[in-house]
């Protein structure tokens, strides 16, 4: 079962590396590395070396994580399975925190927002928020519900006992007498899954939209709705992959548990899509945050009228959409405050004074919890229990690693 | 309908807030019946204390700039076209105009560039479209 223990321990850590190298291109060109940095100084060279410091530690930790799979797979086949992971998310994380303290630095010792106007933007109106793409949430409940359909033709010819857990090489170690549960198990936790994740898309469509204030406010708030539009569908997407994988295992199980080529197919295709549909986020996601879509021509939804500061005495009533006027430099342009205080290691975010709940996150995707509140409180320390745990039975019960359902 | 403000600016958060609404009615960007955030979601959207954002509304609602019920939330209640200012409220408008006025007259700005420059901002005010620099 080597084949599996590769692909087991390979697949994730390179998935996990590479969204790592790209994520300096993906965040917003004002947060380097998470360190809030005015627009006028997104071209400073320590910003540069920083973040070929970052990348040149991440594909060291990835060749490190690698060499570990290929030197532990035949000595010990579940740590070759889940030891990469983590050294790559660790090693990563350091040299994070390593690489952005140089341009933290920087910007400290040269006051880079000395006599910078920054600005927060919002909309009093409540501005766009993201539809739920109900398309892939019907698509996973048609996947699982096409695995229960085989499942139940299968039932009559499945043996007698049912593998119902795998050890870290894709070998059947657990079986279970032939039950409904034995047999629809896993297809239960996929529709539950599905449930959660939905669930999850409604919330995420009450969030706030938080924008970063750029010089073009139209275009911060394009943005905005962008980031929440494009991880409403990653959302949606993410959830069919997981429900294809569950109904894949599931019909692994029913039609040979041993065999180690269906297996591999099993865990490989949705693996694959997986990377295909993450990788197609992740090029609309920069189009979406670092290509000025001012020059585009892009009309009504986002971009609302603006009210800034002082507009009207000035001189300046901005009004409707400033596309048209792309070209000239902004009269008022204006940056986002400095919050790197908030910021703990530029990954935690602490803000009382903040009410949100969830805020977008610093360098990476998707949302943070604010642990400056009382509910993000609460949840951060269930989370910090629940890895501390997690961890613990990891070290207590190294035998229960692997993947299936007791 | 968007607005900006300026955290480090010495003016409070909430009176930029209160003022950025205002110059959006005056220039119809806001009309009566447009439906604002609540507090807390514009609070949210910020990232700002909630206190402060509803200060900025209590402020509104004591002017009858918004109306806020439980069902609907906050509404815009008056624009230019709805009606002539109250007695009252020309009372408390004018000390703030005589200061204004008197803070250009003081600092050498002749009546007619005063006047002039208050026509401009009133015709901006009229056809926002026509105001971009």
């Amino acid at each position: 079962m080597i084949a599996t223990t590769l692909i087991l321990g390979t697949g994730p850590t390179v998935l996990i590396a590479v969204l790592m190298l790209m994520m300096p291109s993906l965040t917003q060109p004002t947060l380097p590395l998470g360190v809030s940095v005015p627009a006028s100084r997104v071209g400073e060279p320590v910003i540069g070396q920083a973040v070929r410091k970052f990348r040149l530690w991440v594909a060291g930790a990835l060749v490190l994580a690698l060499a570990s799979v290929f030197a532990l797979a035949w000595v010990a086949p579940v740590a070759a399975s889940t030891v990469p992971v983590p050294l790559v998310l660790v090693l990563s994380g350091a040299a994070y925190v390593v690489a952005r303290g140089g341009i933290r630095r920087a910007k400290e010792q040269e006051g880079w927002y000395e006599s910078v106007p920054v600005r927060l933007t919002a909309s009093v109106t409540g501005g766009h928020r993201a539809p739920v793409p109900f398309v892939w949430y019907i698509v996973a409940l048609v996947i699982l519900m096409a695995a229960g359909v085989v499942g139940v033709a299968l039932y009559p010819s499945l043996p007698d006992s049912i593998a119902t857990h795998f050890n870290g090489s894709g070998v059947a170690d657990t079986y279970s007498p032939k039950s409904f549960f034995s047999v629809f198990g896993v297809l239960l936790v996929g529709f539950g899954l599905v449930v959660l994740l939905f669930a999850l898309a409604l919330w995420v469509r009450v969030v706030q939209p938080r924008q970063r204030a750029d010089a073009d406010p139209a275009r911060s708030a394009r943005r905005a709705h962008a980031q929440l539009r494009l991880m409403q569908g990653l959302l949606g997407q993410i959830t069919a992959t997981s429900s294809l994988l569950i109904a894949v295992s599931s019909l692994v199980v029913w039609l040979g548990p041993g065999e180690a080529a269906l297996v591999n197919v099993g865990i490989f295709v949705p693996l694959a899509l997986l990377l295909v549909v993450i990788v197609v986020f992740a090029v609309r996601y920069q189009r979406a945050m670092r290509v000025a879509p001012a020059a585009a021509p892009q009309p009504a939804p986002h971009g609302e009228p603006v009210s800034r500061a002082g507009a009207a005495t000035s001189g300046l009533v901005a009004s409707a959409s400033r596309d048209a006027r792309t070209s000239d430099v902004d009269p008022t342009p204006s940056d986002a405050p400095d919050d790197d205080r908030f910021w703990k290691l530029g990954l935690f975010y602490v803000n009382r004074n903040d009410p949100a709940f969830l805020v977008p996150k610093r360098f990476g995707i998707g949302w943070t919890i604010n642990l400056g509140s009382v509910g993000g409180m609460a949840l951060g320390i269930v989370l910090a229990l629940v890895i501390v745990g997690a961890i613990v039975a990891g070290f207590v019960l190294p035998s229960q690693h692997g993947f299936g359902v007791h | 309908m968007q607005i900006e403000v300026d955290p480090l600016s010495a003016v409070p958060i909430y009176q930029q807030i209160r003022d950025r609404i205002i110059e959006a009615v005056a220039s119809g960007r806001l009309a009566p019946g447009d439906q604002l955030s609540s507090v807390r979601a514009l609070a949210v959207a910020f990232g700002i204390n909630v206190a402060t954002v509803a200060k900025a509304y209590d402020a509104l609602r004591q002017e009858g700039v918004i109306r806020t019920n439980q069902k609907s939330g906050s509404v815009v209640a008056r624009g230019p076209g709805s009606g002539p200012a109250s007695a009252a409220f020309i009372d408390q408008w004018m000390p703030r105009l005589t200061t204004l006025l008197a803070e250009a007259v003081a600092q050498g700005l002749p009546p007619g560039a005063i006047i002039a420059r208050t026509r401009t901002v009133l015709d901006q005010f009229a056809d926002p479209k026509d105001s971009r620099p």
